[in-house]
């Protein structure tokens, strides 16, 4: 319990100085600010362009479209706020800066995640946060208890699947010894993904991005259930906590991925 | 009981051998060789409580690996180390709450923000109280003058402020070991000043044992009773310095100038150069003492003026560097 008030109190401490820093950088969070949410909007623009010339994908309306992206950003913005170092870790591994991590008495894997937050990661989630309102008006969600209940393990699941892998790939630089940089690319697979309703593609596709590398899990089998659509599985309910499941169970693999990587760590000369 | 304990420590890297050109590059794509390289092979010593102890030896000697082991950012690849009877790689984190570890070549610092924050966030992670902080912060800005830069981000302050805040940081939850690796690199005179006599007070008043690796002779001179020197993974040399400068050059120069031109001979001396009226005599102390040496020269003929030398440090330090290569 002590334990637990004192890494609370660092994380809070750590949070406040990672505001207090990008705040040393006030053009670059306001170039962010602009520049960030049009990648969203574009994407946008180009399910709206899809439905128009479609009139649906699969199944799915426009604004069941709306629904899903806006769920899937919600917790991309989530996920670069909390894992974005994560994706170049690698330069961190190779050049030794991960030393200082080994000098303080705490957890190492809670001091790298928690020790610095990406608040440049702010410029995500907002559009992140007014796509999901825009989806969820589009689709006229009913916040009842048990559905807001859902929605939340639904981010919060998909926040740490999306973490999870950033980690493990990340930490593949231990022993590669090389940083290799495929979580930027890892993102772009989960937020093209889960713009568009799994069942449109062939069947190989949806087997492998459910049970082998599980990103439709970020988004999309939640919202069939929230939205009553069919997959390629059928569950009355429960897929919300599946997603959340999946999210602790890649993340608790993440954190002995990256535990066993700290073995080979070489820091670097000097 | 000793504060560390080195015993048979072994750190091996792998690397993988390249070959020359691109052409060498694309296989080494496809068959890599593997090397093994032995960055500390077998070292052992041990080091009492209160002692500094300047770790000294060639760039690419194993001294920056030895000291992230005994800080635990690196793992043994054999052997043992105990500091206060607890391993580093066993219990991490009980290790390094006793202990302050400061890298020259890197901060350990919040880059962007003004000192003061790091203090804070240090004073959290260590769990230390307020009167413990106060007087920790009281004696840091003493010595090193603390409260002129506190306010300062530490990305504006110069290598020598910078380095006075990293040492003040490794030193807020009053460790009883300090690993110092290379803190006076690149300080002009005043800093590396301000540097050892931060360290004098330190192991005066608190008895903080410091492990200092270092390339100025001069810290080694001012600071250290006992230095260790390793060389390709070993240790070649282990002592004061002055029982090392007698063991590997036990010679002094006496240097004799004469009214006039004069070549004297002795049998315990060789005379290594003669120069006009000035001769230098090379000498063992064990042998002769200066005095004997001296009168018996005299008797031949008569001395204006005599000096008297000892073996230079940077000559001792290389004689032991070269000794194991």
């Amino acid at each position: 319990m002590k334990s637990l008030r004192h890494y609370l109190s660092v994380a809070l401490l750590s949070a406040r100085l990672s505001v207090q820093s990008c705040f040393e950088y006030p053009a670059a969070f306001i170039g962010w600010l602009i520049s960030n949410p049009i990648q969203f909007l574009v994407a946008f623009a180009t399910i709206r362009f899809v439905v128009m010339e479609f009139n649906d994908l699969a199944g799915w309306d426009y604004k069941q479209l709306a629904f899903l992206y806006g769920v899937s950003i919600l917790s991309h913005g989530l996920s670069v706020i909390f894992f974005s170092k994560t994706w170049w870790m690698g330069y961190q591994i190779i050049h030794g800066e991960l030393d200082r991590l080994r000098l303080r008495p705490m957890n190492t894997l809670f001091q790298f995640l928690l020790g610095e937050l990406n608040i440049f990661g702010i410029t995500d989630l907002i559009p992140g946060i007014i796509l999901f309102i825009y989806g969820c008006c589009a689709v006229d969600f009913r916040w009842t208890l048990y559905n807001t209940f859902c929605m939340i393990c639904t981010v919060i699941g998909a926040t740490f699947l999306r973490g999870g892998i950033y980690l493990i790939l990340g930490s593949l630089t231990f022993w590669s010894k090389s940083p290799m940089h495929i979580s930027g690319f890892m993102q772009e697979i989960f937020n093209r993904t889960n713009m568009y309703p799994l069942t449109m593609y062939p069947r190989v596709v949806q087997i492998i991005f459910t049970f082998v590398l599980p990103v439709s899990w970020v988004c999309f089998y939640p919202a069939t259930e929230f939205l009553g659509k069919d997959s390629m599985i059928t569950l009355p309910y429960g897929m919300p906590f599946i997603t959340l499941a999946i999210g602790i169970l890649l993340f608790a693999i993440s954190c002995r991925v990256f535990r066993a990587g700290f073995t080979q760590y070489e820091s670097a000369g000097s | 009981m000793p504060v560390i304990e080195v015993n048979h420590l072994v750190k091996q890297f792998k690397t993988v051998k390249k070959e020359k050109g691109l052409k060498g590059a694309v296989k080494g794509l496809f068959k890599a060789e593997k090397k093994i390289v032995t960055a500390v092979n077998d070292i052992s010593f041990s080091i009492e409580k209160g002692e500094i102890v300047g770790y000294i030896g060639p760039n690419g000697a194993g001294k920056s690996t030895t000291v992230k082991m005994m800080s635990g950012i690196l793992s043994p690849t054999s052997g043992e180390i105990l500091i206060n009877g607890i391993s580093p790689e066993k219990d991490r984190k009980s290790v390094v709450k006793q202990l302050g570890v400061v890298f020259g070549q890197r901060t350990q610092l919040y880059w962007d923000l003004r000192l003061g924050e790091s203090f804070e966030l240090l004073r959290r992670i260590y769990n230390v109280d307020d009167d413990t902080f106060n007087r920790n912060m009281k004696m840091m800005d003493d010595i090193l003058n603390i409260s002129s830069i506190i306010d300062t981000p530490v990305r504006q302050l110069s290598l020598g402020q910078r380095m006075r805040g990293d040492l003040a940081a490794a030193m807020l939850h009053s460790p009883d070991v300090l690993f110092l690796d290379e803190p006076t690199i690149g300080l002009d005179v005043d800093a590396k000043h301000a540097i050892r006599r931060f360290i004098k007070e330190i192991n005066a008043e608190r008895q903080t044992t410091v492990i200092l690796t270092t390339h100025d002779l001069g810290d080694i001179q001012e600071l250290c009773k006992r230095i260790i020197i390793i060389n390709n993974g070993v240790i070649v040399e282990d002592g004061s310095l002055d029982d090392i400068a007698e063991r590997i050059a036990p010679y002094r120069q006496l240097i004799v100038e004469f009214y006039s031109e004069h070549e004297i001979p002795h049998p315990k001396a060789e005379i290594i150069k003669s120069e006009g009226a000035q001769t230098v005599y090379r000498f063992r102390k064990d042998e002769i003492t200066a005095a004997e040496l001296m009168s018996d020269i005299g008797k031949q003929a008569k001395i204006k003026d005599i000096r008297l030398e000892e073996a230079n440090i940077d000559d001792i330090i290389r004689i032991a560097y070269n000794s194991n290569s």
